[in-house]
């Protein structure tokens, strides 16, 4: 009777996995909102249809037919933003090339975009929106200038429907001082370091120059057709530097070319602060579980530069630079939040901040009417790594448990015993 | 001219009694090598063993801790801290660890390595033993890398930042042996040529040599019993390779054995079996989870990661809730670092073991302090707040498991080799240092030809 009992419960939970999603309304209600950017809810009601959030308050109307979740004790957060990753285009890291479309052959590669290949059903990928990373920039990492980076939503059937801009940055490994691939790239490009900032200038130069006739040759040139937006200063480059003297050169190269460039890593920038003020340029910071670059560096320099960053007026958004490690996002936020970052601060690091930097704040970023539905319900404040993530949503929909969580039910209903 | 110039700095820098990290002078590690007197007053105490304490404090005499209770005073003298609003745990015991190690973690040629020792290639002055203090770490357990079925000997060190290698050996810490199985000592990333190159070659590797250290004990125990008879023999050749090995067999030394997939951990636990021994840990573990009942049957520990993974095709089914899945089914499990960078913040990966799998506060806590120490064999001197335990205790701005903890403090033996105040302190005259001396970092570094 009991074995029945449970054979009818799992196939109504096989049937409610297998329906296919439906334009059905869901309402949240006497939950906890933290909207980011405007004041907490204490106890209210969000609502949200066809992957757009409908309404959100204490006093919400729940439309009729709507999904109601009870979300009492529980805390609606929005899903986070990692703006430097490779999640979905990396599974298994070492010594198995089969499953990683990262690093491409070839110094200058601007015709490629990072996003193209992300894989729905990446493991890793279930894993990092799990811990309620919504939004990810994708961005291939191999030569100079690796591909132009992508911003994907970590939910859908498509690596269409995923992606939220294919075209959302160009990625350059920026050329380092001190040897080897300033950037987070792959093998090192030949040259002194003055002639691989000559080469990038020259590559800028004829992208510059092969821009008006875009479209219009019978010649066409896909690298320089794709370069033709970041050349120009329409849209953003983002140089991956990580010391001091490279953060400075990347700089004064952005200026001189006249640029839209935002700083990816830049671990050392608690050097540079006021440089990279007065550059008035974003910086995407992290990862934050990186050792200091000098012995005789504070221990916790990498620590407290968000910290930096913010008294400074810097916009900045942290990042894990990693496809597994980005469900840690949070947890390098936490870090920071340690080390001198105000709590809201390093929750807007994680969600808002990213968002504005890479120019998609009207899609997502925080809870608004009319921003996609990416969010979390949650047990309490999402940096504490206590706390569980009872449920993720992307665009509307209620994203499966990770392979992990199915592993672990799956070895947990194991019976004592055995050999 | 500007390596010159920076060389010149350098000697500048030698000559200043002032150093960036906090290392203590001669007089200073003198005073730090005694074991100390202190009192931590008032604060919240995380026990490890007996649970949460509330306004309580903690009385420290030679390095030992004499008494824990609320309202505790101490001998006029005795330096006191005051713990209002703080968080004592456990000084952090990292059970994976390969910090300060001089050189090189592997042996090349042979695949058994075991007469090799970590205790001889300590290198004290490693920045990292600092970095990791200030994370609350106060033992680190030390070994070989995993490219050999067995690595050789480990040590047990406490990170005693500025005194000498004999004085950070924890003391009469039980030998431990590093074992290896699967993708490392089958060489996939590397491979040499050498055997074995499989699973099933690395497991009779390790029974190979089991099998010759017991042919080599029965050969000292002929000898010993023909010496009891009187007779004069020759002793047979010492084999450093395979004393470690009957050090095993006789259940002096601790096996703790790289692992990743299910079958390769069975393996080993069938040898153990065949030759009668214990195995003291399971190191990394991914796939703990899979054999958790055989695991819990043969009493081994668990020492993993809080959630790294699919870095190789060994690792895919590693899940983050490894750890909190044996602590539910009776199985000790330890998270651990295997990386300079991780051990920093060992408190943090702590509190995974709750976010996946919901483990209690103090089991968590354990994970980096009591269940290291058990799988060390010294849980009955240290890694909980326990009277008569060594006073090695790590002091923390709120809840160490919380998004805003930072160690304040780290105490071994009863004195303080990290202090956050002080450290802080610290930086402004090597910051003025930098500001005088420093080259601009603009000037022609660029030109230096690359390449560190």
């Amino acid at each position: 009777m009991k074995s029945r009992l449970l054979w009818i419960l799992a196939a109504g939970a096989a049937a409610l996995v297998a329906q296919a999603p439906q334009p059905r309304a869901v309402a949240i209600v006497d939950a906890r909102i933290v909207p980011v950017g405007a004041p907490v809810i204490a106890q209210g009601t969000i609502v949200f249809a066809h992957g757009k959030i409908t309404a959100l308050g204490t006093h919400v109307e729940v439309p009729k037919g709507a999904e109601i979740i009870r979300g009492k004790g529980l805390a609606v957060y929005p899903g986070m933003l990692d703006a430097d990753t490779t999640v979905g285009i990396a599974e298994v890291s070492g010594h198995a090339p089969g499953t990683m479309d990262v690093n491409e052959l070839g110094d200058f590669n601007p015709q490629l975009v990072s996003g193209k290949s992300v894989n729905p059903t990446s493991d890793i990928l279930g894993t990092v929106r799990a811990n309620g990373v919504t939004t990810v920039l994708v961005a291939m990492r191999g030569g100079r200038i690796s591909a132009q980076a992508s911003l994907v939503d970590l939910g859908l059937y498509t690596n269409d429907e995923m992606n939220l801009e294919r075209k959302a940055a160009l990625w350059i490994n920026f050329p380092s001082s001190r040897g080897g691939r300033g950037g987070r790239g792959g093998a090192a490009a030949g040259g002194s370091t003055a002639q691989q900032l000559q080469q990038l200038a020259d590559y800028f130069a004829a992208a510059r120059r092969y821009a008006p006739i875009a479209g219009k040759t019978q010649f066409p040139q896909p690298a320089m057709a794709a370069m033709a937006p970041y050349a120009t200063g329409a849209a953003p480059v983002i140089f991956s530097v990580s010391s001091a003297p490279d953060i400075r050169a990347a700089i004064k190269f952005g200026q001189e070319q006249h640029l839209k460039f935002i700083l990816a890593g830049a671990l050392d920038a608690w050097q540079v602060i006021p440089e990279i003020k007065a550059a008035g340029c974003a910086v995407l910071y992290g990862p934050l579980t990186s050792m200091p670059s000098s012995e005789n560096d504070p221990y916790d320099a990498i620590y407290t530069t968000p910290a930096a960053l913010a008294r400074a007026g810097i916009p900045f958004a942290i990042v894990t630079g990693s496809a597994a490690d980005s469900r840690n996002l949070p947890y390098n936020a936490a870090l920071a939040e340690a080390y001198g970052l105000a709590p809201a601060a390093a929750l807007e690091a994680v969600t808002i901040s990213p968002a504005k930097i890479l120019g998609v704040d009207s899609q997502v970023g925080t809870l608004a009417v009319g921003k996609r539905a990416n969010l979390m319900v949650t047990s309490g404040d999402p940096l504490d790594p206590r706390t569980q993530i009872q449920s993720v949503y992307i665009d509307g929909l209620l994203m499966p448990p990770s392979k992990h969580k199915r592993l672990y039910d799956q070895w947990m209903a194991r019976p004592d015993g055995g050999k | 001219m500007n390596r010159c110039f920076r060389y010149a700095a350098l000697l500048t820098l030698a000559a200043l009694p002032l150093a960036a990290q906090a290392y203590p002078t001669p007089q200073q590690a003198a005073g730090l090598a005694a074991p100390g007197d202190m009192l931590i007053s008032n604060a919240t105490v995380l026990t490890a063993s007996h649970g949460r304490l509330e306004n309580t404090s903690i009385l420290v005499r030679a390095g030992k801790i004499t008494a824990i209770g609320p309202k505790l005073t101490a001998p006029a003298g005795t330096p006191v801290i005051d713990g209002t609003g703080k968080f004592v745990i456990p000084g952090i015991i990292d059970e994976h660890s390969h910090t300060a190690v001089d050189g090189g973690v592997n042996e090349g040629a042979p695949s058994v390595s075991a007469m090799a020792r970590i205790k001889d290639v300590i290198n004290p002055h490693d920045i990292n033993i600092y970095r990791q203090l200030a994370g609350g770490v106060t033992i680190i357990h030390i070994f070989h890398g995993s490219a050999n079925e067995i690595g050789g000997e480990d040590a047990v060190v406490r990170l005693k930042w500025g005194l000498p290698v004999d004085e950070m050996l924890y003391p009469n810490a039980p030998q431990g042996i590093k074992f290896a199985l699967g993708e490392n000592p089958k060489q996939t990333a590397n491979p040499h040529g050498r055997y074995p190159a499989t699973r099933q070659g690395v497991n009779d590797a390790i029974r190979t040599t089991f099998i010759a250290a017991q042919e080599y004990r029965r050969r000292w125990d002929d000898y010993h019993a023909a010496v009891a008879r009187g007779e004069t023999v020759y002793p047979p050749r010492t084999n450093l390779n395979l004393e470690p090995i009957v050090g095993i067999l006789e259940g002096k030394v601790l096996v703790h054995s790289h692992s990743y997939v299910s079958a390769e951990m069975q393996g080993l636990i069938d040898i153990s079996d065949e030759f009668h021994f214990h195995i003291a840990t399971l190191e990394h573990c991914l796939e703990a989870y899979k054999i958790v009942n055989e695991i819990k049957a043969h009493n081994i520990g668990c020492s993993t990661f809080a959630d790294d993974w699919s870095y190789k095709m060994e690792a895919v089914d590693g899940i983050a809730y490894n750890a909190a899945l044996l602590e539910h089914k009776g199985v000790r499990a330890a998270i651990n670092s295997d990386s300079d960078e991780r051990a920093r913040r060992l408190y943090q990966d702590a509190a995974k073991v709750i976010h996946y799998g919901d483990v209690t506060e103090e089991q968590a806590l354990q994970t980096i302090t009591l269940n290291p120490a058990w799988m060390l064999g010294i849980d009955k001197t240290v890694g909980s707040i326990d009277v008569g335990k060594d006073a090695d205790l790590a002091i923390f701005n709120g809840d160490p498991f919380g998004p805003s903890a930072l160690v304040e403090k780290t105490i071994i033996d009863g004195r303080v080799f990290f202090d956050r105040a002080q450290d802080l302190a610290n930086r402004k005259p090597v910051a003025m240092y930098e500001r005088l001396f420093k080259p601009p970092l603009s000037l022609g570094l660029a030109d230096d030809g690359g390449g560190q």
